[in-house]
């Protein structure tokens, strides 16, 4: 027997597992049944509720099998007259305080207590009398708590406290008077996540969303992921009657480890707004005029045969948003490429991490997150940078916050904001804006001369050290806290602590990407990986934190104008042979045209008809004028997507999509996990999956198209990018694969070896700082970035009560000290004004900045505060970016 | 009879409070004794050899305690003294803080030494506010004397003492609610294992002992295990305060040899009951213990004898009771101070608690049934098997120990509205 492992005997069953297991521990393992309440998977042992009470041969008294931890030759009884009298007792004291309202009660039939008094047969009669009525609680938009019939398990205390490391619920009072509340009575720092709802075991705490919706029994769950930011949440549609009632999740499941956020859970009710485009339109005269699927699709292939047989293929592009399916998004640049015969296809992945894919396909020959959102608890040290995790990639965050709070990791934190995330770090370090790389060389400056970095790893697994050498010698610390503002000493100390570290990753957010600079920021980082060997084995990583559900998916998708599926280079006539023999067309050899350049081109008339699929450009695009101008002067243009967009506005056909709620197929998370989405309604109205709308299209251009359900397309894939090769409906199974399978190993890797790099090496990039001209007319620089309510460009997000309840509309949030200056209070109306427009919004007087800086979410429909930001494109990747936009503010009187 | 007076020995004599006068008794003695001549094991072995026993109410063996925490591996150790005197009928540790208050301090250096730790902290009880200023000024003069502090008495020993007020709860008594006390939390109770000699303050290694306990040390240095083991009984050996309150003519703090037997404690140390009346009960240990009554007159006080006799020893306070107690308000003023205590977390305390005042209430108001009685029993007997920690074991204690020994005053109030003790009394 080893060392590790107790064996004991349950019930005459005998067990055995591992040292520190508890008795409840060996007791599930053989199934063998103990009553719980405030036990709860991976929350620190409690022993409250007294349910799981055992006997122990030779113990004096009964023990908490939930506590209690398992030894050497243990004799457990769990059943004994003794115990069964305990629990009753136990179960009838929570009956006195709690109302027998189960007729009425949104958990009846999903009860842990009623289970438990039905098991039992206990009504709570003995004691003859109840407690005094006590108000229910609503203080909180989202969550009523109803004091009588909570059972003080302390769940929703330790997962707020412990998992999500926020602390808005503690216990209050003691004895008979305890209830569960708020500090002071407040929702001091509540973030609405609900996972205290998902953890209650009976009705005291109740989603006043979906309260009253349907009875447990009626709905139905279907297991799908998340339509929102990156992370990839595994989550339970529950519907009823083709409504969407409820979002719910379970301890354990999927990447999020059953973990939802505010938007994931209370975000789902855009899928059954009223605003859904439910037919296809055309535009005959200027308005919209409802036609059916035939002739919408013959219209349109009407329209691109025009222009094709008039200007050619290369006046055509397509453009893809990122929350559509890897089925659609694969169908979609097939159809472009195979049935168009162009290259001009994009996604909005060019508007947020192209400089990830340029920068990591350079130096690794991988585009996409390293290593397992997971490992990301077991690492030693982190340095995050140019994101706002806790808000823009909630579940990234809680790892983050873990990996410092419960596992003891070192957190850098380097971004000029404060963040929630910021009280955590160990070193923050707040540079001026734009100034990333000089700071990131910096750090790589001191490792070097203090003969930090891993020279062995650098000597076996790297190229191009010695120029990389050459290229940080100027950032002694005098010049980078000159150029960042970050004393000398910060920099050391986050330097060492980094390459200290016995295992490290970074992570990182579009603060890095949309800059001038983005790919060689990236490069950077890569650098700073590499010199101090924190790449390419379990816990050592670098993760670009994508945004949308499926942007690392519409990437691999080849919904680039460069790369076929799987990064496979336009260029590469081997790759184009292999695509052109699987779609059997010949394929154009020449790289299409990015974003950017296909607006610039429909702006000089080169461009004639486009094609845009789940994306609202216009409120995407960082440039709002620039996107009106290229949309206005193009010749035929068809929108698909789920609402009437302002870009769906200005087009000749729109076509009603599918929601993620309605859709199957695939998407891929920002960890490379490929994982499967299950339609569990059916879109309303005429609206379709995006697949079949595109296979439609197809078949009406006369290039056929013909799949009967989108898991044929996951086969395809799987037959044909390189990357997604065995990856098949059979083999995601219900947790996914990450990317890339191979033939021993059916679950993927979620960590890449410095074996799976290109020829097994990491390269170095010499990246060089590149300082810009301060502009005093506009003194001011303005940040755009997301915030924890919303997502993306607010296409869903600002389309649900929930969300909107928190917070409805955009600001400008200003430092006190500038507000001072400008005589602005809270809610003042201001201008901001840049080079390129203006915008009207209201003030918001927050420290979180420094002066100098003024922020506006990027999240609100109804503020476009791209008509204020200008475009500076990223040379390497044609990344448009703004992230920065030197501004002005005025009072409006 | 005279009492047997070695820890209250130096009560009363001038400056005792003082490190002027505590030298002059011989204070700090032991303590060079134990730097200059034993090595840190052969102090846990001579306190394990007494036979020295926690003096806070469980009774745990203080060397076996001392010997665990010390041989834990991790570095940072502490010892805490339970200064949070909370059982009701308890005063015996006030009196030692505030009049000998160097005998603590001198108890804590040579725990301190023994165990391995440099790091003492007293956890005092708010409302004691007089004596926390007192130990303070204590602390720092035996700093000053260089009794505290860096390399003690030149040896390679450093130790300090901090002194922490609590801030009224009884649960805080409890020691792993006292280290969630001290770490800034609402004190309740931690799950056990892991023990506090393991994982205790800050997850550190901490020995918790009560001031009586530790003030006994400096005399078994000085007198030798053999001399300890003379006092009190084979068991249980040594002197124990007891602190005798309730209708007795003479309440006060006796230190006696264990063993000694309630009729000597009640008769010859208290002066008897007041108004020559009748003896009824006494609470032995403090409101946590079941009552012994006249036919308990030879049981001898110490752990083993009072367990024989069903109840517990505790802190060694009695509470005695004559004739004219009605023991269903007895029973509910305890049972009260109970429901206030209780801190929440587990339900058989949280809701027993709760529910034992309120069926009590109603009993004594003759509004309840006669079965209700027996209820108050089974509810007591779960809690005692099931509740979290040991304040929902002893809670329902007194109460179901007086409805067994005086049922007649229970079933009256409810079967005629009268209390047979108390005939003034109009339910």
């Amino acid at each position: 027997m080893s060392d590790n492992l107790v064996s004991l005997t349950i019930d005459g069953i005998k067990v055995s597992l591992e040292k520190g297991s508890t008795i409840l521990d060996a007791a599930q393992k053989k199934k063998v049944y103990i009553p719980t309440l405030c036990h709860y998977p991976e929350l620190t042992r409690f022993g409250a509720c007294r349910l799981c009470l055992v006997e122990v041969e030779g113990f004096r008294k009964l023990v908490a099998a939930c506590t209690t931890p398992a030894t050497e030759g243990m004799v457990v009884h769990t059943v004994t007259p003794e115990i069964n009298d305990m629990r009753k007792t136990v179960v009838e004291l929570l009956l006195l305080h709690h109302p027998l309202d189960c007729l009425t009660c949104d958990r009846g039939g999903d009860c842990e207590l009623q289970k438990l008094a039905f098991t039992l047969r206990v009504t709570g009669d003995r004691f003859g009398f109840k407690t005094e009525e006590y108000p229910v609680d609503d203080t909180n938009l989202f969550i009523q708590r109803n004091f009588k019939k909570c059972v003080l398990c302390g769940r929703c205390v330790r997962v707020c406290d412990e998992t999500r490391n926020v602390g808005a619920l503690g216990f209050y009072e003691r004895g008979f008077s305890t209830v569960i509340g708020y500090p002071y009575n407040k929702l001091v720092n509540c973030e609405y996540c609900g996972q205290c709802l998902s953890v209650c075991p009976v009705g005291a705490l109740i989603c006043k969303l979906s309260a009253y919706e349907a009875r447990p029994w009626q709905v139905e769950k279907q297991r799908s992921i998340c339509a929102y930011c990156g992370c990839g949440c595994s989550l339970y549609l529950e519907h009823k009657k083709n409504n969407l009632v409820k979002v719910s999740s379970e301890y354990g499941m999927g990447a999020n480890n059953g973990l939802l956020c505010v938007k994931g859970r209370f975000g789902y009710d855009f899928v059954g707004s009223e605003k859904r485009l439910t037919s296809p339109l055309i535009k005959v005269n200027n308005s919209f005029k409802q036609v059916g699927w035939a002739q919408a699709l013959g219209y349109i292939a009407d329209g691109f045969k025009k222009v094709i047989e008039n200007k050619g293929a290369q006046s055509v592009a397509g453009a893809a948003g990122a929350r559509c399916t890897n089925e659609a998004d694969y169908l979609f640049q097939k159809f472009m490429r195979a049935a168009l015969g162009t290259n001009n296809v994009d996604s909005s992945v060019r508007l947020e991490h192209a400089p990830s894919i340029s920068a990591m396909l350079g130096a690794l020959g991988v585009a996409g997150a390293t290593n397992s959102l997971a490992e990301l608890k077991q690492t030693d040290a982190i340095l995050l940078i140019g994101s706002n995790i806790t808000a823009s990639q909630v579940i990234a965050g809680i790892y983050v916050k873990q990996a410092v709070r419960q596992y003891g990791a070192k957190l850098i934190v380097i971004d000029p904001r404060s963040l929630e995330i910021s009280r955590f770090a160990d070193v923050w370090l707040r540079p001026e804006p734009g100034t990333d790389l000089a700071l990131i060389n910096g750090l790589l400056h001191i490792i070097i001369k203090e003969g930090l970095q891993d020279q062995e790893f650098i000597d076996k697994d790297t190229i191009g050290f010695a120029d990389f050498l050459q290229s940080i010698k100027e950032y002694t610390q005098q010049q980078v806290e000159k150029i960042t503002g970050v004393p000398a000493g910060q920099l050391e100390q986050a330097a060492r602590l980094f390459a200290g570290a016995k295992t490290g990753s970074i992570v990182y957010g579009m603060g890095i990407t949309q800059h001038s600079q983005g790919t060689d920021n990236v490069s950077a980082l890569i650098n700073l990986s590499l010199a101090t060997g924190k790449l390419g084995r379990k816990n050592c990583g670098i993760y670009p934190l994508r945004t949308t559900c499926n942007s690392q998916g519409v990437a691999d998708m080849g919904v680039l104008p460069d790369y076929y599926p799987g990064y496979t280079a336009c260029d590469d006539m081997d790759g184009r042979r292999h695509f052109a023999r699987g779609w059997g067309v010949d394929l154009p050899d020449k790289k299409g045209l990015y974003l950017p350049q296909m607006l610039e081109a429909a702006k000089e008339g080169k461009l004639s008809a486009m094609y845009i699929m789940g994306e609202n450009l216009l409120s995407a695009y960082p440039e709002r004028k620039q996107v009106e101008e290229a949309l206005c002067a193009l010749d035929f243009l068809v929108v698909q997507d789920i609402f009437l967009t302002e870009t769906a506005k200005m087009a000749d056909v729109v076509l009603p999509a599918a929601s993620f709620a309605e859709e199957s197929g695939t998407f891929t998370n920002l960890e490379r996990r490929v994982q499967p989405v299950k339609a569990a309604i059916s879109p309303p109205g005429e609206a379709k999956p995006d697949w079949e709308i595109i296979a439609g299209i197809s078949n009406a251009c006369g290039f056929v198209m013909d799949y009967a359900a989108s898991r044929e397309i996951t086969e395809e894939i799987g037959r044909l990018a390189p990357l997604y090769k065995g990856i098949n409906s059979e083999v995601l199974g219900t947790d996914g694969v990450f990317w890339p399978l191979d033939d021993n190993n059916k679950t993927g890797k979620p960590y890449f070896s410095m074996s799976d790099f290109y020829e097994g090496k990491g390269r170095f990039t010499a990246v060089d700082y590149q300082s810009e001209a301060e502009n005093s007319e506009y003194p001011f620089m303005l940040i755009t970035g997301g915030i924890l309510f919303h997502h993306g460009s607010g296409a869903m997000s600002n389309r649900t009560k929930g969300l909107n309840y928190l917070n409805a509309t955009g600001y400008v949030e200003i430092n006190p000290e500038d507000a001072d200056r400008l005589g602005l209070v809270e809610g003042d109306l201001v201008e901001v004004v840049s080079a390129g427009g203006k915008i009207e919004v209201k003030a918001k007087i927050a420290d979180r900045y420094r002066s100098g800086i003024v922020f506006v979410p990027g999240n609100f429909i109804d503020l476009p505060v791209n008509k204020v930001m200008q475009v500076k494109a990223d040379g390497a990747s044609h990344m448009p970016a703004a992230k920065l936009t030197p501004v002005k503010i005025r009072k409006v009187t | 009879m005279p009492q047997t007076k070695i820890l209250l020995k130096n009560i009363g004599t001038p400056n005792s409070e003082h490190i002027k006068g505590y030298l002059k008794n011989g204070g700090y003695k032991a303590l060079k004794h134990a730097l200059g001549e034993l090595l840190p094991e052969e102090i846990v072995e001579l306190v394990k050899r007494a036979g020295l026993r926690g003096r806070g109410g469980a009774g745990f063996p203080t060397g076996m305690k001392w010997q665990f925490c010390a041989s834990d591996p991790k570095k940072i150790k502490y010892i805490i003294c339970n200064a949070d005197e909370g059982e009701p009928g308890t005063f015996k540790d006030r009196i030692l803080l505030e009049q000998d208050p160097h005998s603590l301090i001198e108890g804590m250096a040579i725990a301190g030494y023994a165990i391995g730790c440099t790091q003492g902290i007293i956890y005092i009880r708010g409302e004691y506010i007089y004596a926390a200023r007192l130990l303070e000024q204590a602390i720092e003069q035996a700093r000053a004397k260089g009794y505290l502090g860096d390399n003690i008495l030149g040896a390679d020993f450093c130790f300090d003492i901090k002194v922490f007020l609590g801030a009224g709860a009884y649960i805080c008594g409890e020691e792993t609610a006292l280290l969630d006390s001290l770490e800034g939390r609402a004190g309740r109770s931690r799950v056990k294992p892991p023990f506090p000699v393991n994982e205790g303050l800050w997850r550190r290694p901490t020995t918790v002992n009560n001031v009586e306990t530790l003030c006994s040390i400096r005399h078994i240095l000085l007198n030798g295990d053999e001399w300890f083991r003379r006092l009190g009984t084979s068991e249980c050996p040594g002197t124990k305060i007891f602190s005798i309150s309730g209708h007795v003519n003479k309440p006060g703090n006796y230190e006696l040899p264990m063993g000694t037997v309630l009729r000597d404690l009640i008769y010859e140390y208290a002066g008897g009951i007041r108004d020559g009346n009748k003896f009824k009960a006494v609470l032995p240990g403090g409101a946590s213990s079941p009552c012994l009554t006249a036919e308990h007159m030879g049981v001898a006080f110490d752990f083993y004898n009072l367990a024989r006799a069903g109840s517990m020893l505790g802190s060694g306070a009695l509470i005695v009771m004559d004739e004219t107690t009605c023991m269903v308000g007895a029973g509910l003023s305890v049972a009260r101070f109970f429901e206030h205590e209780s801190c929440g977390r587990c339900t058989p305390c949280r809701e027993g608690a709760g529910w034992i005042v309120n069926i009590l209430n109603r009993i004594y108001n003759g509004e309840a049934k006669l079965a209700e009685i027996d209820l108050i029993v089974e509810l007591a007997d779960n809690m005692r098997a099931s509740s979290f920690c040991p304040l929902g074991m002893a809670a329902p204690n007194a109460v179901v120990s007086f409805i067994k020994n005086f049922r007649d005053d229970f079933e009256e109030h409810i079967k005629y509205k009268r209390c047979p003790a108390r005939k003034d009394l109009d339910v």
